[in-house]
């Protein structure tokens, strides 16, 4: 019970959460309202930002099950570390461009937070990316991969 | 590697695909958008042109103004061949959305609806920032020659805000989130872009074949 306890694995357990309800939040609406957002963003072209607004509701709603259940955790993890990276760089050059962004449209429209508070949460998890990959040996308890890996 | 693993992995991710596809029959988009069957005073073009087009739109929305132009030129560089119905869709950040949405259905019940809506998109800067936009939608009506007292009566009329708030919730139940959502010939098309985007492929379509 104590390993339930360790804040690593309440992190990966939260980051994770997090990630599935952005995901599902954004798969319970059709494509289209994603694709809007991404295009907001300005920095890709429309036969790049079609297939990307099918597939990262999915990256993010898998890959933070993974994260909780402790499967794949490294491959998780890089996953998601990359897409919340990738929102930073496109949240910032928008903000730089002055582009008229409204909300940021990250938790489909259960959650709606002002593009600067969003790049602040962002940055924020972030931080608990990088402690996570840092020590990834301790995120990793408890979890499935500890059950199916060598040691 | 392992196999277990591997059967496991398998097996969360037919859980995880099992669990969107319940929740989706419960929690998304129910229904779909069909062509109107009976013409509506918030329409033009023919009830029978080839492409229909309905607009899921909010007063107080940026795009929602820039956009109305583009659709005019379509309909003027194409007659005939579109009909274009407007419906509200006045956002919950945008405090005076649903009272220009309400004075729109009153406008529309005069016969009126076009003059109104123009006025109020073209104009928007006028009154999107003040603390009660009412005396501006009045004074877009007087413009319009609208009967100010029946305008009032129908704008104070309860049944006439829970017309709109009744069409934007049918309207987040075919997954509509943001304006302006077009419904062409039944796809939905979000934003300015998207709706540029369907368009020239809907034209560009028609002209192969």
């Amino acid at each position: 019970m104590k390993k339930f306890a360790d804040p690593f694995f309440l992190a990966r357990a939260a980051l994770g959460a997090l990630f599935v309800f952005s995901g599902f939040q954004k798969l319970m609406q059709p494509s289209e309202n994603l694709l809007a957002v991404i295009h907001t963003y300005a920095l890709l072209p429309n036969a790049a930002a079609v297939p990307f607004s099918k597939i990262l509701p999915w990256a993010e709603y898998i890959a933070g099950v993974f994260l909780i259940l402790g499967l794949w955790t490294r491959l998780s993890l890089a996953i998601l570390w990359l897409s919340n990276t990738a929102f930073i760089a496109a949240l910032s050059q928008a903000l730089l461009r002055k582009l008229p962004l409204g909300a940021c449209g990250c938790f489909g429209d259960a959650v709606t937070l002002s593009p600067k508070k969003m790049l602040v949460v962002d940055m924020l998890l972030w931080g608990v990316f990088f402690l996570l990959w840092k020590w990834g040996s301790r995120a990793k308890q408890p979890s499935l991969d500890a059950a199916f890996d060598p040691k | 590697m392992p196999f277990k693993k591997l059967a496991v992995t398998a097996a969360v991710l037919l859980i995880c695909v099992a669990a969107e596809r319940t929740a989706h029959h419960f929690y998304g988009p129910h229904g779909e958008l069909t062509r109107p069957k009976t013409d509506s005073s918030r329409s033009k073009g023919k009830l029978d042109a080839p492409l229909w087009i309905t607009e899921y739109m909010d007063y107080q929305c940026q795009t929602c103004a820039q956009v109305y132009p583009l659709l005019e030129s379509y309909l003027k560089e194409r007659p005939g061949q579109i009909y274009l119905q407007v419906k509200f869709y006045p956002l919950a950040g945008h405090p005076h959305g649903e009272t220009a949405a309400v004075y729109a259905e009153c406008a529309a019940r005069q016969r009126a609806f076009w003059p109104y809506h123009e006025t109020v998109l073209a104009r928007q800067a006028e009154w999107v920032f003040a603390e009660d936009a009412s005396p501006f939608f009045r004074q877009y009506a007087d413009e319009a020659a609208m009967d100010l007292t029946e305008l009032d009566r129908c704008a104070a009329d309860p049944a006439t805000r829970a017309a709109v708030q009744a069409e934007a919730s049918a309207a987040r139940a075919l997954g509509v989130r943001g304006t302006p959502s077009f419904f062409i010939d039944g796809k939905l098309a979000v934003g300015e872009k998207e709706f540029k985007e369907t368009m020239k492929a809907y034209f560009d379509n028609k002209g192969a074949r």
